[in-house]
């Protein structure tokens, strides 16, 4: 669905990412994971075309992303960049309905299908005429989540989309997501620290370390059968003892 | 809003298309005059006699600053006849200065389809002067006789004791021995002589001051001084155009006015606060009929000229707007180019203001369409600085955005780009504005009214009362301004924000 071969990228002398091979399947939800740094949101950007590659070939739904013109990217590919991009200048619904203003799609359509997903990330409509600066950190990600999905589009590409929420709102967003991308036959990679979003949401965890991807698989596969030593430490670091314990006593 | 700016610029199109056609009718006659008293009065003389013939349409262009405006204004039809100087003529229009006498210059002039009239009389030009007691006690009429006495005292302008043909030669001329020179400021000069401190110094012969002071002018009897003689200059044709206004002016002008009544009729004004009507009524006597023009209230004349002043700047700086805010995109699109179209606003921003001007005669003519363009030309940097500005400063993260959401580029500029700048531009609008306020009160040199033409007559009358009139409601009005834009900017209809 998306493929990158041999994807490489460096700024001036920094290898970002020194030969990358990634493969997001048809409505999969995959989960790039990785300490900061280690390039996800370069392979995002990568993927999204917004930093041109040194060299490989990015392709989505097999045609080559140099083919695609922006109006069909964005017909085809949601987005929510880290820090969520909402324009300041606009109220939330204003920027939650100009991709469908951009698009020429029915606004009444778009603005029901928007107080679905505000219930769905638990926001109060209300909230959507202010402008972003009178929101939360998380009430603003919510909202920037609500405009990545408001076209509907067939892939989804999300950047730590859930960074700044509170745990409970967390969980049953990430459960509604969960349930959605299935649905709807999403085809979705999320970008997160969070080995347990990694685990619960992602069909492929993708664990990589200084732009290389050190190993793949299920979340089952990479607990089970670390590649690295770095794989085991990084699980480590967010388990809790108790289960790393219980881990421990199992081999 | 929107209708209000298609009104705005609906109208500032037609006060072009009016304007672009300078060139007068024939049936019109447009008289102009320099910036001074004198030339102010000799011009409403023509002005009134050229009204009694009723031959043509009297157009008055008053005080233009200077004799290359003036000249260039004629040259290019803009004005059909003025008061002017043989001296002048000779050193500044022909640049020929061993031409004097008038048939020289009369015959060089011909040469390139000008023609001077005779000479109206008086000759404005450097002089000798003393206090009327001290001239009577010792008996001096010329200036030869001081070669022949002992002691005296003179007060000269720095300017006349360091020029070529200044003091020096004069010494020389006259061959008057070594005496006591001061050098003073010219109007400090009248109080030197009047308490007995100085007893000769230069003056121009035909300043109001000699009348008020009562001083006696020593006559150039060994013609050191060059010739001032003031005359009519006017294009050949100017005759035949208007043959009978012509034949007037011969009859009620040329050779009427000496200097002592050029003195007078100065003085009329300078010191007597008469109006520059007044005096040419003076002049011309009773047979002129006063009674046509109602005499405007001065604060209705106030009000005509400001919003005449707020014309001149609003409809330049519309179209400054619609210039230098895609100027400012393009920069920002299209740095490397971008950088030398700001390069060229900016060189247009250093060019003195009369020098665009008087630059702009010949393409534009006087009046307003020149004083349109050059307020445009101002306004153009600070506007387009500022759009550059304001759309440098949005954060690349929402152009990325933007573009992932598939906006095609004009989307983009409506959307995003164009709000969030829109502060910026308005401030620099804002700028443009206030500025040409000011820079709009140099217009009436050139004859396109606004406030300008109170400071200006203030100026040449050196009369602070009039200045002020014309100063405070600028001053007043680039408040009004300043204040009108701060409102946009709170309002700011773009951005939600706020
Ligand atoms: N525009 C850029 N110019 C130079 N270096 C860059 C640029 N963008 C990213 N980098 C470098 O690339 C590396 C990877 O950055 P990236 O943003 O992909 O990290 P990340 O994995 O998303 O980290 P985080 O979890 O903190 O968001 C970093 O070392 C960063 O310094
Ligand atoms: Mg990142």
């Amino acid at each position: 669905m998306i493929e990158l071969k041999s994807v490489s990228k460096s700024y001036g002398q920094n290898v970002v990412i020194p030969s990358l091979d990634l493969k997001i399947l048809h409505e999969k939800t995959h989960c790039l994971l990785g300490t900061s740094g280690s390039g996800k949101t370069t392979i995002l950007r990568l993927i999204s075309g917004l930093t041109p590659l040194n060299s490989g070939e990015v392709s989505i739904q097999g045609a080559p992303l140099s083919n695609l013109s922006r109006q069909e990217f964005a017909s085809k590919v949601g987005f929510v960049s880290q820090d969520g991009g909402l324009f300041p200048h606009m109220t939330c619904w204003e920027n939650i309905l100009l991709p469908g203003k951009i698009h020429n799609k029915d606004l009444e359509v778009l603005r029901s299908r928007c107080y679905e997903f505000s219930k769905m990330v638990d926001l109060p409509v209300s909230l959507l005429d202010k402008v972003p600066a009178q929101l939360s950190g998380g009430q603003r990600q919510r909202v920037a989540l609500i405009r990545g999905l408001i076209l509907d589009p067939d892939i989804l590409l999300l950047d730590e989309p859930m960074s700044a929420l509170d745990p409970m709102v967390r969980a049953s967003l990430q459960r509604q997501l969960k349930i959605m991308f299935k649905e709807l036959k999403k085809t979705v990679l999320i970008i997160t620290h969070d080995l347990h979003e990694a685990s619960f949401l992602g069909d492929v965890i993708h664990l990589l370390n200084g732009g290389r991807i050190i190993q793949e698989g299920s979340f089952k596969e990479l607990y089970e059968r670390p590649k690295e030593d770095f794989v085991d430490e990084f699980l480590k670091a967010q388990i809790p003892d108790e289960l790393l314990n219980h881990k421990g006593s199992q081999s | 809003m929107k209708v209000l700016i298609f009104f705005i610029l609906f109208h500032s199109m037609s006060v072009f298309a009016n304007d672009a056609n300078n060139k007068e009718p024939k049936d019109t006659m447009v008289i102009g005059s320099k910036n001074f008293t004198e030339s102010y009065i000799l011009a409403e003389i023509l002005a009134k006699i050229a009204t009694q013939v009723g031959e043509a349409k009297v157009i008055r262009k008053f005080g233009m600053g200077g004799t290359g405006i003036c000249y260039q204004s004629l040259e290019n039809e803009a004005i059909d006849i003025y008061p002017e100087y043989t001296g002048t003529i000779s050193e500044v229009i022909l640049k020929k200065p061993s031409l004097k006498s008038w048939n020289e210059i009369q015959k060089e002039l011909f040469k390139d389809g000008y023609d001077i009239s005779s000479e109206i009389g008086f000759n404005n030009t450097y002089a000798l002067a003393t206090r009327l007691s001290y001239a009577t006690e010792k008996q001096i009429k010329k200036i030869s006789q001081l070669k022949n006495m002992k002691s005296f005292r003179m007060g000269f302008t720095h300017e006349f004791l360091k020029r070529e043909d200044g003091y020096q030669q004069l010494k020389k001329h006259y061959q008057f021995g070594e005496h006591d020179t001061l050098g003073i400021e010219h109007s400090l000069a009248y109080e030197a002589l009047n308490s007995e401190k100085i007893d000769f110094m230069e003056v121009y012969s035909t300043d109001a001051k000699i009348s008020k002071f009562g001083l006696r002018v020593l006559e150039d009897d060994l013609n050191f001084f060059p010739n001032y003689k003031a005359i009519l200059f006017y294009k050949k044709s100017f005759s035949n155009r208007f043959p009978k206004t012509y034949k007037a002016f011969n009859q009620y002008l040329i050779g009427k006015i000496s200097n002592e009544q050029m003195i007078k009729l100065n003085s009329l004004v300078e010191v007597d606060q008469k109006s520059f009507s007044d005096a040419a009524f003076a002049f011309l006597g009773e047979g002129f009929s006063k009674s046509k023009k109602v005499k405007n209230l001065e604060l209705k004349r106030i009000l005509t000229l400001s919003i005449e002043h707020m014309k001149l700047v609003s409809v330049s700086l519309i179209f400054a707007v619609l210039l230098a805010v895609p100027v400012g995109i393009f920069a920002f699109h299209h740095r490397g180019f971008g950088q030398v179209l700001l390069g060229m606003t900016a060189i247009m921003q250093t060019i003195p203001s009369l020098a665009l001007l008087c630059f702009l005669i010949p393409f534009l003519g006087i009046g307003n369409p020149p004083a349109y363009f050059a307020l445009f030309l101002y306004g153009l940097l600070p506007i387009a600085r500022n759009t550059y500005l304001g759309f440098s400063s949005i954060p690349t993260k929402l152009i990325e955005t933007c573009e992932l959401m598939g906006m095609s580029s004009w989307q983009r500029l409506c959307y995003v780009e164009f709000p969030l700048a829109f502060k910026s531009i308005l401030s620099g609008v804002q700028t443009s504005a206030v500025i040409n306020v000011g820079t709009a009160t140099l217009a009436a040199f050139i004859g396109a009214g606004g406030l300008g033409t109170l400071i200006n007559t203030g100026l040449a009358l050196n009369n602070t009362k009039i200045i002020l009139t014309g100063a405070i409601p600028a001053a007043f009005l680039a408040i009004l301004v300043h204040v009108f834009f701060e409102v946009i900017e709170k309002r700011n209809f773009f951005r939600k924000d706020h």
